[in-house]
């Protein structure tokens, strides 16, 4: 248990020491950050051995008691988490080395480290949760670092602008993930995954279909599919190796996980594989037509894994667990390879922009030649992990017979090869655009070279590779399919060869293709991004905005109207009073005094200081009293 | 007809009643002190004329009249001595001019 | 039947008196008046057959109070010729000895008076020995009155120092 929670508290160590130590660890921030990812990647590799070894483990407690229920949390390790841990931890590790040369002079250097480590150590306990309860802690953690790392230069409008977007949208998302764990915890009375899916095997299937779909929404979010995908272009505003970590290799793939930790409910529900599967198609296709036409090296990376997140989803959509997550781990590796070769492209560069760029092979080989072996592998090509991973999900979409969405998945295949090669072929090669350009330092060189290996090497290991994954996966391994393995490699092939054809050897005139009108159209419409984001401005946004106006309006007329009407009636009143005690009250009081005085003023000439006046009075009374008296013994005694 | 107590009833509260008019209406201190001697009067009267018809075994009514008589000598006494004192301080016995306790 | 003449004989002369000193401005004349009427007052007595008390009527009333009115009256020099109209309150005064006149007599003449059928003690000597033993406390009570009369008479008509 110790050694499982260890993994993530490490991390957290990090960013508690970092955020304490504040400006002072401007020096020595990213030693803290490296060194406590270096343990996790230890401990998790000692986990991988373990669980390869003995079988996956977990430890359960009792968290808190509510009412008669009893919350149930834990940690656990079976080979999906193992697997997880070690892209994790890996990719962590690179991007804090990176962040050493990319980051270096920034303002708030220890606050990058700090969320880094952060985001890591939520990252690692998503996986490491053994109930969906944690899960979602780890994944709302996750959104504030992806929150405080997109906006970290938040002086810049773009970037606030960015962080509030992303973490709104896949707060959207968010919502339909808690209603379907709430709705778990309402049918199942726990969280724990396994006591989950026990009870799954007996419930209606419209009520699974229900809670899986649900569970999606958080998946469509985090993972940026269609159609919640618009916040991961505008991402692209923060640093480039935090893009890297969080936006191509680990947390959009939570999603992802998601689905695959669930896979025992979405199995028992087609009609949510099919959802899943035809938003990955559409996502997939989607994003490769858009990443077509990007100018910036970054969006077209952003787009691009967009578009392989869309690919992961068609893959477990096809009922193929294994091919969804392989092509998870494999993308994590080359798409933070390509995120990092970027970032280094720009830090050289000054620029975002591929126009700025060009002919950058001389100047910066090893950043060129990792960047392409990266591309290479993401376009499918043999024998790197690319080919293999995207082979196993055409594979299983053909065993399923999903003819539709196979059809989008090869078209997209060969879009994701033709926009790669594009980028390659501007950035890389062609005439030089007149800067001093120059290799990056070691600290970004290495990663990007490890990086490499690790994609080539889960590829060398071919057969092995995927097998040993499929079976440590607990599947059955199939062999490889010829036809579709034949069929994408040339479908690959021949977008590397348009764009070499178009980009490179100018075969094709760009100038005057471009002036086509329905290229022109269909650029426009692309580089709009099919007008989502308008559309999400104009309805959601704006609808949001006008009852806010009202909210406003009501607040300040019928409220402080109301308010304000409290007080008039209260002023009335007051007065009203203040009239009422000033005559009235008064009036009877001072009334009462005048009367007095006035009885006063006439009674006291009866005080005539003579004798007799006196004795009349007298008299006269004492007639009236035994008149009185006679009045009363003769009515009936006294 | 038959002398019965009620002509002397009679009798003394008319007479009463003509003495209080005196007293309440004279103007003299003198006439005033008179009035009441005859108030005196009547009231002895009455009261000897109900030991002689009420009580002719005890007549009760007589001894009230003795001491009747005593206090209303004492009091004509005094009286009398205080109109003179009056007379010495204001020169007149009009108990219209004395009128110390007026308002 | 001789009782009542005489009653009425000597009411008039009482209640004649009586008027006759209430309608007079002289205030010696007044004065003499009311000795007329103290005197008939002795003559009801007598009829009522209460001797000493008659005689004493005489003696207090018509010799002693009467002799200090008219010294008085001397001493303050209202004389014969003083006028002596009745007060400006002389109709309330009136009004209120009317009322007192129409609530008194009704009320004694229908009081319930039981009359024993006995004969009156006419004896002086049982006036004497029941005033010495059964009334003897207000006897000497009334002695003392006298002697507070007496002391304060001379003192308040002393000379001034």
């Amino acid at each position: 248990m110790l050694q499982l929670a260890l993994i993530p508290l490490l991390c957290v160590a990090s960013f508690i020491v970092l955020v304490t130590a504040g400006r002072r660890a401007r020096e020595w921030a990213h030693y803290v950050g490296i060194v406590t990812v270096l343990g996790s990647f230890g401990l998790s590799v000692a986990t991988f051995a373990r669980v390869m070894s003995g079988g996956p483990f977990s430890h359960t407690f009792a968290w808190v008691k509510l009412g008669s229920k009893t919350i149930q949390l834990g940690l656990q390790a079976d080979p999906l988490t193992a697997v997880m841990l070690l892209v994790i931890s890996i990719v962590s590790l690179m991007v804090n080395v990176y962040s050493i040369g990319y980051m270096h002079g920034d303002e708030r250097y220890h606050w990058y480290y700090a969320v880094l480590s952060l985001f890591t150590a939520a990252m690692l306990s998503l996986v490491l949760a053994n109930n969906y309860l944690l899960m979602y802690m780890s994944w709302e953690i996750m959104g504030l670092c992806s929150y405080l790392l997109i906006g970290f230069w938040f002086e810049k409008e773009e970037a606030y602008n960015a962080s509030k977007k992303a973490f709104l949208v896949t707060r959207v998302g968010d919502v339909g993930f808690g209603l379907g764990i709430i709705a778990i915890f309402a049918t199942t009375g726990t969280f724990v995954f396994r006591d989950v899916f026990h009870a799954a095997e007996g419930m209606a299937p419209a009520l699974i279909t229900l809670i899986t779909l649900f569970l999606f929404c958080g998946a469509i979010g985090k993972s940026a599919q269609f159609p919640l995908h618009v916040w991961l272009p505008d991402a692209m505003a923060g640093p480039t190796p935090a893009s890297a970590l969080i936006h191509a290799a680990t947390m959009v793939a939570a999603g992802v996980y998601l689905v695959a930790r669930s896979f025992p409910l979405f199995e028992l529900s087609e009609t949510s594989l099919a959802v899943v599967a035809t938003i990955g198609a559409i996502t997939a296709l989607g994003a490769a037509l858009i990443a077509v036409v990007q100018l910036d090296i970054k969006k077209v990376l952003a787009y691009s894994t967009i578009s392989q997140l869309g690919y992961m989803m068609m893959g477990l959509g096809a009922g193929s667990y294994v091919a969804g997550m392989w092509h998870l781990t494999t993308h994590a590796f080359f798409k933070a390879l390509l995120f990092l070769g970027s970032g280094s492209v720009i830090h050289a560069v000054h620029s975002q922009d591929i126009r700025d760029m060009g002919g950058l092979s001389k100047k910066m080989p090893i950043t060129t030649w990792t960047f392409i072996i990266g591309s290479l592998a993401l376009a499918g090509i043999f024998p790197l992990s690319g080919f293999f991973s995207k082979d196993e999900i055409l594979a299983a979409l053909y065993h399923k017979h999903m003819w539709p969405i196979l059809g989008a998945a090869i078209l997209g295949a060969f879009l994701t090869a033709f926009y790669m090669a594009r980028v390659c072929f501007v950035v890389f090669f062609g005439r030089e655009k007149g800067h001093h350009a120059h290799e990056s330092p070691l600290v970004m060189t290495v990663p990007l070279v490890i990086l490499t290996a690790i994609t080539v090497g889960l590829g060398l290991d071919a057969r092995l590779g995927a097998h040993f994954f499929t079976e440590f996966l607990g599947e059955h391994p199939e062999p490889i399919n010829l036809m579709i393995a034949l069929g994408s490699t040339a479908v690959a092939l021949s977008g590397i060869a348009v764009g070499w054809l178009v980009y490179h050897r100018r075969a094709i005139p760009l100038g005057t293709v471009k002036k086509q009108r329905l290229v022109m159209y269909a650029t426009t419409v692309l580089r709009n991004k099919f007008g989502l984001d308008e559309l999400y401005e104009h309805y959601v946004v704006g609808a949001f905005i006008k009852f806010c106006d009202f909210c406003a309006w009501f607040d300040r007329t019928v409220v402080d109207g109301i308010v304000n009407g409290a007080a008039s009636v209260t002023l009335v009143a007051a007065r009203a009073a203040g009239w009422f005690d000033t005559h009235i009250v008064d009036g009877i009081v001072n009334g009462l005094g005048f009367v007095v005085m006035g009885a006063g003023k006439r009674l006291r000439y009866a005080q005539t200081g003579r004798l007799q006046s006196y004795a009349q009075w007298m008299y006269g009374t004492l007639i009236v009293i035994i008149l009185f008296i006679l009045w009363l013994t003769l009515r009936g005694g006294l | 007809m038959e002398l019965t107590l009620n002509h002397y009833l009679t009798f003394s509260a008319v007479l009463f009643c003509m003495g209080l008019y005196g007293a309440l209406s004279k103007r003299s201190a003198i006439a005033v002190m008179m009035c009441l001697e005859l108030m005196a009067n009547a009231v002895n009267i009455n009261l000897i004329a109900l030991a002689r018809y009420v009580t002719p075994g005890t007549i009760k009514g007589q001894f009230f009249a003795i001491f009747v008589m005593v206090v209303a000598a004492a009091e004509v006494g005094l009286g009398l001595a205080i109109v003179l004192s009056i007379y010495r301080q204001k020169s007149t016995i009009e108990l219209n001019q004395v009128n110390l306790m007026k308002w | 039947m001789s009782e009542t003449v005489g009653f009425y004989i000597l009411a008039a002369l009482v209640v004649g008196g009586a008027a006759m000193m209430l309608r007079t401005t002289n205030i010696v004349h007044s004065a003499f008046y009311l000795l007329g009427s103290l005197l008939a007052t002795a003559g009801v007595y007598a009829l009522l057959s209460a001797g000493f008390l008659a005689i004493m009527q005489i003696f207090i009333y018509a010799g002693a109070v009467t002799v200090l009115l008219l010294f008085v009256i001397m001493l303050t020099g209202t004389g014969v010729a003083d006028v002596e109209a009745p007060g400006t309150h002389a109709l309330a005064a009136g009004l209120v000895a009317l009322a007192l006149a129409a609530i008194l007599v009704p009320l004694q003449i229908r009081a319930p008076w039981v009359l024993p059928k006995a004969a009156v003690v006419t004896d002086t000597s049982v006036l004497g020995r029941l005033l010495f033993s059964q009334y003897l406390l207000p006897f000497e009570l009334a002695s003392i009155v006298l002697l507070v009369a007496l002391v304060g008479a001379i003192f308040l008509a002393r000379e001034e120092q």
